[in-house]
């Protein structure tokens, strides 16, 4: 689970050009993610058994993910894990999958969900690293998912052009979850006391047993060169009168002023 | 409507996360330590007091839904936490000059500083974020055990034989027509021993408590005025700490109110107005008000160039000391804006708020240890009140609002000599409720100016939806709308006639209320979804559909979901 910018923040960039200003960020857990935690606590809740665990990492310093993990933990996860250190800080997607592959290997587990992609940088391939890096199946982008125990296999629906593709796999296996699998629930006031008591454990990198080196910006395969604003949107004209005349006017403008017809 | 409720209990429970609320909730928990204390040493025989204290806040956190201008008077919070300035207190700029500015079309002048009695210049106190501080204060409320509870919306009081017993939040997940979704969350009834409005000006369930045990008895009307603030960023460097006020252009002699400028950091200033919404002019729009006061030379020379970057408004309570209402009754207390501590020629609130919840605090207390919630057992915050200079200050400038209505001029020097002074009368004026200046002309038509149409630009001239985009507010589209009109034809039986044109679409500043299609399609569509949270319309909104009850056609409710995301307002 993943903490990003709010999606209505709007961003500045930072005087060096390469990362967004996340000093006056407000975060939200990332939507995909929430779609995973959802699906996670329903499984848990239809076959009556089971644990979900909630793993995040802080990549920077202004970060909150304790208060996401909170809100995971008063949807009503079980437990949350929090990858931290100045080891985890930067990096890409490479060595973010690297943390927390480390991290899932001392972790009992049969489902691994994840967003299909955090909103923020949309980069949309750690699950499936993880997945690489774990040695184990993946399905991408699922809109709904059947869990077999007795089978340990999984049923995913993934919506692909022209229709859906069905796919089963068999446990261990990492699924990313798209919008339209479920409507994810709203914390409950009670939900939110009881996430209080909660475990909420705080692992380092010798925790995991990984070599600082291979994480952060020394571990990373990409780097960013340069970040930019989208180019302004001028404001929009409403021309008034009937629907002639406003037609008229328009063709004018397109063609007098604007010189696109 | 569901019986399947959550349940929640607590002693104390602080309905709205603003700086009333924070500091009554923070001082709270520091007198519960220091009488625990006081009872461990023997020096108290009592038992001792392990209160669960809970804060609500519709807000996506705390601060998303504060506003303010703001020019914070440290003087509670120094006595609230003596050593707030290495608490990474979030204000590092402070007033080093307070200007007052007479504008008209074209020029300023400054009025001589030694006009403004020395207890009203801004100097010397800090000019930031009313954002910043909620959220910074929460994290210290947080710290010291109070259960902060964001995006929770108070909807209904509850009562318990005529005492207020705690509040019903909202139920999340409802379609467009309060249908249940796939992630229905029923409300929860929080019940509460003492229950502490702190809802802002006309908060929805505090004005329930009011009208149910008639707290307004022998008090005269609240009455309100609108604040517009626009965030704008500079290339140029700016002047942190500076501080101007306007008066004049372009609101003119017709509208009491005035603008503010104030220098926030290098590179930011903030720019807003404040209208007290008793105008007469249906066509009286403060977005547009803003934009004309931006254009201005004295205020051009200051953010020429720059772009707006995040914009917010909100009413504040103008009444004064006649217009507070009994500040308790059976176990319910009221503080800050939705009790009206707002010291309207010292142009500051925050501070007074802030006190009257640490003054709630030391009756809590009390109530705590003798179990009695009673109305005449919480009355000592009243009494309590009245002793400190949220109720002495308030009064020495009891006339300066009313003498405004003898004229703008004449306001503003009568005004000007009881801010020196504390004179005139000691017992409250007729005062009327700001709806019905419009509601009241018989010829209001004939009252209508011209208004030249705005003119926005891509810079930072911005119309109205632009700002509302960068309020940050946002409804789900598929959310019941929390905005009623009860009887829409008497939009057109009543408005249109009367005013030639619908005020509602003036007066929103958020274009919630649109005028659209002709002929017999005319009709007002409600656009909830752009909703700042202000509560102009249910203040200003002139139709009285219930005859002289108070009941008006626009209904206000807070909504469970959703709301503007402030950012640095």
């Amino acid at each position: 689970m993943k903490q990003v910018p709010a999606t209505e923040s709007k961003l500045t960039i930072v005087a060096d050009g390469n990362d967004i200003d996340r000093s006056n960020l407000s975060f939200i857990v990332n939507p995909y993610d929430e779609f995973a935690v959802e699906e996670a606590l329903q499984i848990k809740e239809r076959l009556g058994a089971g644990e979900v665990t909630v793993l995040s990492m802080r990549q920077h310093e202004s970060q909150k993910p304790e208060e996401a993990l909170r809100t995971c933990l008063a949807m009503g996860a079980d437990k949350a894990i929090l990858l931290d250190g100045p080891a985890f800080h930067g990096g890409d997607s490479f060595t973010t999958a690297t943390a927390l592959t480390s991290a899932i290997q001392r972790l009992p587990f049969d489902l691994l969900l994840f967003g299909k992609q955090a909103v923020d940088d949309d980069g949309g391939t750690v699950g499936i690293q993880v997945a690489e890096l774990l040695g184990i199946p993946h399905v991408a982008v699922v809109n709904k998912l059947e869990v077999h125990p007795v089978s340990r296999a999984v049923v995913a629906h993934r919506q692909v052009e022209d229709g859906i593709e069905v796919v089963e796999a068999s446990f261990p296996v990492v699924i990313t979850c798209q919008k339209g699998l479920n409507e994810p629930r709203y914390p409950s006031l009670p939900g939110i006391m009881k996430a209080k008591q909660k475990p909420l454990n705080t692992w380092t990198c010798e925790d995991i047993g990984i070599d600082p080196g291979r994480l952060g910006a020394s571990g990373a395969k990409l780097k960013t060169l340069r970040v930019e604003p989208p180019p302004t949107r001028l404001t929009g004209r409403i021309l008034d009168g009937d629907t002639s005349t406003a037609v008229k006017e328009l063709v004018r403008i397109l063609h007098e002023e604007e010189k696109l017809i | 409507m569901s019986e399947n409720f959550n349940s929640l209990d607590v002693d104390v429970l602080f309905v709205g996360g603003g700086p009333a609320s924070l500091a009554g909730a923070l001082h709270l928990t520091k007198l519960v330590a220091r009488s625990n204390e006081r009872i461990a040493a023997g020096a108290l025989r009592d038992r001792k007091l392990e209160p669960q204290i809970a804060i609500i806040e519709k807000g996506r956190d705390v601060g998303a839904h504060a506003i303010s201008g703001a020019l914070f008077d440290p003087r509670a919070l120094e006595e609230l936490m003596p050593d707030y300035a290495k608490q990474e207190f979030p204000f590092p700029v402070t007033a080093t000059a307070h200007e007052v500015h007479y504008l008209t079309t074209e020029h300023a002048y400054q009025i001589p500083p030694w006009v403004i009695p020395p207890a009203y210049r801004s100097t010397g106190c800090y000019v930031g974020s009313l954002q910043k501080l909620n959220l910074w204060l929460a994290q210290q409320v947080e710290d010291a055990g109070v259960h902060l509870f964001n995006e929770t919306c108070g909807t209904k009081v509850l009562y318990d034989n005529d005492y207020v017993c705690g509040v019903l939040t909202g139920e999340k997940g409802l379609d467009s027509d309060g249908g249940r979704k796939a992630n229905y969350e029923p409300g929860t009834r929080i019940q509460a021993k003492i229950t502490v409005f702190g809802e802002g000006p006309r908060g929805t369930l505090a004005e329930d408590v009011i009208h149910k045990f008639n707290l307004r008895k022998g008090k005269t009307p609240q009455s309100y005025a609108l604040g517009v603030k626009e965030m704008i960023r500079v290339r140029n460097p700016g002047s942190p700490g500076l501080a101007i006020h306007t008066l004049g252009y372009p609101l003119g002699s017709r509208v009491f109110g005035g603008g503010f400028c104030y220098g926030i950091d290098d590179h930011l200033y903030a720019v807003g107005i404040v209208c007290g919404l008793d105008w007469d002019d249906p066509r009286m729009d403060p977005h547009a008000q803003l934009q004309q006061l931006k254009k201005h030379p004295l205020i051009q020379q200051f953010i020429a160039g720059g772009v707006v970057v995040a914009y917010g408004a909100k009413t504040l309570p103008e009444g004064g000391v006649f217009a507070i209402p009994r500040l308790y009754t059976d176990g319910a207390l009221l503080i800050g804006d939705s009790a009206g501590f707002l010291n309207v020629p010292y142009l500051k609130g925050i501070h007074y708020a802030m006190k009257s919840g640490m003054v709630a605090a030391e009756t809590i207390v009390d109530a705590l240890h003798s179990g009695n919630v009673s109305a005449s057992a919480l009355s000592s915050y009243e009494s309590r009140l009245e002793g400190t200079y949220v109720i002495r200050d308030l009064h020495h400038v009891r006339n300066f609002r009313r003498m405004f209505a003898l004229g703008f001029y004449p306001g503003l020097a009568l005004g000007g000599l009881t801010m020196w002074t504390g004179l005139g009368p000691t017992r409250p004026g007729r005062m009327r409720e700001d709806f019905t200046y419009l509601q009241h002309h018989e010829n209001a038509i004939a009252k209508q100016r011209t208004h030249e149409p705005a003119q926005y630009d891509a810079g930072v001239l911005a119309d109205k939806l632009t700002d509302v985009f960068h309020s940050g507010t946002e409804h789900r589209e598929d959310q019941p709308s929390h905005i009623r009109i009860v009887d829409p034809s008497r939009c057109l039986t009543d408005c249109i006639p009367r005013y030639g044109d619908a005020p509602c679409t003036y007066f929103c500043p958020a274009k919630v209320y649109e005028l659209i299609g002709q002929g017999d399609d005319l009709h007002i569509r409600v656009n909830f979804s752009n909703c700042v949270h202000c509560k102009t319309c249910v203040i200003k909104d002139p139709i009285d559909v219930s005859e002289g009850d108070g009941v008006q056609n626009i209904i206000w409710r807070a909504p469970a979901e959703g709301g503007p995301r402030y950012q640095g307002l």
